[in-house]
């Protein structure tokens, strides 16, 4: 969605994400590879707490 | 009964909460930097979504918990949604964001820093300014209004114009700031002056300057 391809970039601050977001021809391929794109979710500005608390859940299952 | 309070402000942060929040941190006048959250802002149409994104500029309606804030209406006046065409523009937004979240602090007045942050958000949309001098304006601004500026050295060996630039940035209101330009000798020395100055002072690697710098080298070597 257009919004979130710039609430993306906002977060991340990277640069595919901003290419992704203005629809760049190259950056479709990527796009399509929805394991590939979340792998680097911690990249750049995102905060990461969440994600640490997530897994110590996991941790006690 | 809920408390509503309604400030004004920019959102300089926002990050995702659970399934469908956001929690975003926002610099205000009233209260200075704050957080809050705002619950269902990344549901497809609800009507939080854009106006929690960095960069809203507006008014805000919050109800204060105890120890939260929770958005519940927004009005807002500026997206600057210009910086969304222009790439480098983005970076160098984000930039003056970060510095914004490095030097305010909650319940303490900001109105400077805030006058200072929209002041340059808008000049960074403004085709008439080189990108560079507001990022050295704001830098050497934002030091001088947090009460960090040493203030020149006698021996500084600057141009007869950059000192002079430097001392109307110091001495000149936040809305007679950008109202200038430079010549492209002053602009490299003014650059420099203020990196030396920022590197002293600030004790924080700005990721977006990282990425900015990088760029720059990038199109350099590219038209080398």
């Amino acid at each position: 969605m257009h919004e979130d391809g710039w609430s993306r970039f906002m977060q991340t601050g990277q640069v595919y994400d901003y290419l992704a977001y203005k629809g760049h021809p190259e950056m479709e391929e990527a796009k399509s590879k929805a394991g590939e794109t979340h792998e680097y979710s911690d990249a750049g500005f995102r905060n990461t707490d969440r994600n640490c608390y997530q897994g110590r859940t996991d941790w006690g299952i | 009964m809920q408390d509503f309070v309604i400030l004004t402000g920019i959102v300089i942060k926002a990050e995702p909460i659970g399934e469908y929040d956001k929690r975003i941190v926002i610099l205000t006048k009233e209260r200075g930097k704050i957080s809050a959250f705002a619950r269902g802002a990344r549901r497809p149409g609800n009507r939080l979504m854009a106006p929690t994104n960095p960069f809203s500029f507006g008014q805000f309606q919050f109800y204060a918990t105890r120890n939260a804030y929770t958005l519940s209406e927004a009005e807002i006046t500026n997206y600057f949604e210009e910086l969304r065409h222009d790439f480098k523009g983005a970076y160098y937004g984000m930039y003056f964001l970060e510095i914004a979240d490095y030097y305010t602090r909650e319940n303490s007045d900001e109105t400077a820093m805030l006058k200072l942050l929209y002041q340059s958000l808008r000049a960074l949309t403004a085709q008439n300014f080189d990108n560079k001098l507001v990022r050295f304006i704001f830098e050497l601004k934002a030091v001088v209004l947090n009460g960090e500026f040493p203030g020149r050295a006698t021996n500084d060996t600057l141009l007869e114009s950059t000192a002079y630039t430097i001392d109307y940035i110091m001495k000149t209101p936040v809305e007679r700031l950008f109202s200038f330009q430079v010549t492209a000798e002053v602009l490299q020395e003014l650059g420099a002056y203020s990196r030396k100055v920022c590197q002293n002072i600030m004790d924080k690697n700005f990721k977006s300057l990282e990425i900015l710098e990088n760029i720059d080298e990038f199109v350099y070597n590219k038209t080398q």
